[in-house]
């Protein structure tokens, strides 16, 4: 009767060792560490994503490229009271050429740029879209690892016509796959 | 019968518990690359931000020749007392640079560099570059008694990856200094500056033709083939508010040693070189500053070339001078640098100048040395090293007022190639 209570022991104890081993295996395959690369290149793209929009303002870059843009909002703003229509969707070309020749390669970008309108009568302000840049197809290829940045600039250089001219500008920089 | 059972559960217990041990001590592993791919981003966030956002220790090692790879305690390459992130000292630049054609006296090479920036393990690569890379290649020259210039010239704009840049503005000031050769010294008499402009094409290169500018100024009875003419190119690239700056010397034909450094007010060319003294009214004048910052403010393109002195440090017998106390400060702190090179020290350098044109002799033949003060850097621990595992960080950094590009790649010394 003893040895037998002693077998049950036995079994008792290696089904309480396979439960234990079965339970920490399985809860280490639930807590596994974070994906220390998304933490990491995130970090860095937003470092680089500003960096970027900084040396753009630096050197008058947006006036340069958008001025007729900032120009062409402005004055319709102006004239009939509220942003145009559709612009949304305009593709800034000259300004993805620009962000694809000094950017690193292999990087996703898209940037949308507004101007800020202020509206004096209803005392608002409004941001009326210019358009959009970007290296690839924003409705097929999709951002695994991305940084958004929000950037505000006042435009101080030439064309004079476009100085003091508010602009908002989101930019949204990854890798795809 | 029991007791072998019991003995038998107890073996399997074991057996079961070593293996446990085993995939729990593994299991981790399985995760250790991206750890270790994250150390290698943190390790070169760190060590880019220590290169372009920290002045180093002293603050002015860029300019102070006494501060030597030996004795400069901290590196950093931001400009001291700047408010602006990113803006990178030039003249610490200079001292990472090694031209093909004469090594640098006071060069900060890579080993060194990895033990500064605690790098010692890793292997990396630290690219310093123009935004615009601006490309001159002679494609026509006139001639002139003995004396042939390059006349015409191919400009290529292209960017990091080496894709040509359409639609750059081109300006290109070609400068001739007549100067009278004198027996002790040699005076300038003028100064012609003849400036051209293009846009460049869909693969981002331009032509700019001065033969016509240098036909008309040599018909002139003033400009006779008994004197010298130093002459030099300084083309100025412009495109959507990006610039870029470029010298090029139009004499060196042959094999004439037409570059050299600038650290501190001190000029460093090949002791193949002859210095010569020149005079312009009563003041000694022996290089050229460019004022090329102002290039596109200032329409009036004679008012971007400042004339200062240079006091050679060679006696007429060629030696080293001690005699002269800036000579000697220079000989003192470079000893090995008064053998293999003609040494000189500029009076006055001007702190936006990007090249410096020093007027000198090669073999009997007036040359003008050009000194870019913005060389692009390309310096690595390992040559020709393509590690399996590697990241590479990029920063838009400002020299003068020129955009640059700072990268910098970090590996493992032990999973790149040796």
């Amino acid at each position: 009767m003893t040895a037998r209570r002693g077998q049950v022991r036995v079994v008792e104890a290696v089904l309480a060792v396979f439960m234990v081993v079965a339970v920490v295996l399985l809860l280490m395959q639930f807590t596994k560490p974070l994906r220390s690369v998304y933490i990491r290149e995130t970090s860095d793209l937003r470092r680089l994503g500003y960096n970027f929009l900084n040396s753009m303002a630096e050197n008058n870059v947006y006036e340069k490229v958008l001025g007729n843009l900032i120009y062409e909002a402005s004055k319709r703003f102006s004239s009939i009271g509220r942003c145009p229509e559709g612009w949304e969707e305009n593709r800034l070309n000259d300004l993805a050429f620009f962000a694809s020749t000094v950017l690193p390669q292999g990087l996703l970008f898209r940037v949308d740029v507004y101007t800020v309108q202020y509206d004096l009568a209803g005392g608002r302000a409004v941001l009326c879209p210019l358009g959009y840049a970007a290296n690839f197809d924003v409705g097929k290829v999709s951002m695994t690892e991305a940084e958004p940045i929000t950037y505000t600039y006042v435009c101080t250089g030439d064309p004079d016509r476009v100085r003091g001219s508010v602009l908002l500008v989101h930019l949204t920089i990854g890798y795809s796959g | 019968m029991e007791t072998v059972l019991e003995y038998l559960a107890v073996a399997l217990l074991l057996v079961v518990i070593i293996l446990a041990a085993h995939q729990m001590l593994s299991a981790p592993a399985a995760t250790l690359d991206t750890v270790r791919q994250e150390q290698l981003y943190t390790v070169a966030e760190r060590v880019l931000d220590k290169i372009v956002l920290t002045p180093g220790f002293p603050e002015d090692w860029g300019t102070n020749i006494a501060v030597t790879a030996d004795n400069l305690q901290d590196f950093g390459l931001a400009l001291a007392g700047s408010r602006e992130p990113y803006r990178v000292d030039p003249d610490k630049v200079m001292r990472l640079a090694n031209l093909s054609t004469l090594p640098n006296p006071l060069l900060l090479n890579a080993s060194r560099l990895a033990q500064l920036l605690g790098l010692e393990g890793y292997g990396y690569r630290l690219r310093i570059v123009p935004m615009l890379r601006v490309i001159i290649t002679p494609i026509g020259y006139y001639t002139y008694g003995n004396y042939r210039y390059a006349s015409t010239f191919r400009v290529r704009v292209e960017n990091i990856q080496g894709l040509g840049v359409p639609n750059a503005n081109v300006t290109g000031m070609y400068v001739i200094v007549r100067v009278r050769p004198g027996a002790g010294d040699a005076t300038v008499e003028a100064k012609n500056v003849s400036t051209a402009r293009a846009l460049t094409d869909a693969l981002g290169e331009c032509v700019l033709d001065f033969t016509p500018s240098l036909q008309q100024y040599f018909s002139s009875p003033r400009n006779r083939p008994n004197k010298w003419y130093f002459t030099f190119l300084i083309v100025h690239v412009e495109w959507r508010g990006f610039a870029s700056v470029a010298g090029y010397a139009t004499n060196a034909y042959g094999n004439a040693p037409a570059e050299g450094y600038i650290i501190g007010n001190y000029v460093f060319v090949n002791r193949a070189v002859d210095p010569i003294s020149i005079k312009k009214g009563n003041k000694r004048s022996g290089a050229v500053l460019v004022k090329d910052e102002l290039l596109q403010a200032v329409p009036e393109y004679q008012e971007l070339l400042n004339f200062t002195s240079v006091v050679w440090c060679r006696d007429s017998t060629g030696n080293f001078r001690d005699d002269d106390p800036l000579c000697n400060n220079a000989g003192k702190v470079l000893p090995s640098a008064k053998q293999w090179y003609l040494i000189g020290y500029i009076r006055y350098v001007e702190p936006l100048a990007s090249h410096v044109f020093v007027f000198a002799q090669f073999r009997g033949n007036p040359i003008a040395i050009v000194v870019n003060r913005i060389p692009s850097i390309d310096i690595s621990s390992e040559r020709g090293a393509v590690p399996a595992n590697a990241v590479r960080l990029t920063r838009m950094c400002t020299v003068y007022n020129y955009p640059f590009l700072v990268e910098l790649t970090v590996w493992r010394e032990v999973e790149g190639f040796p």
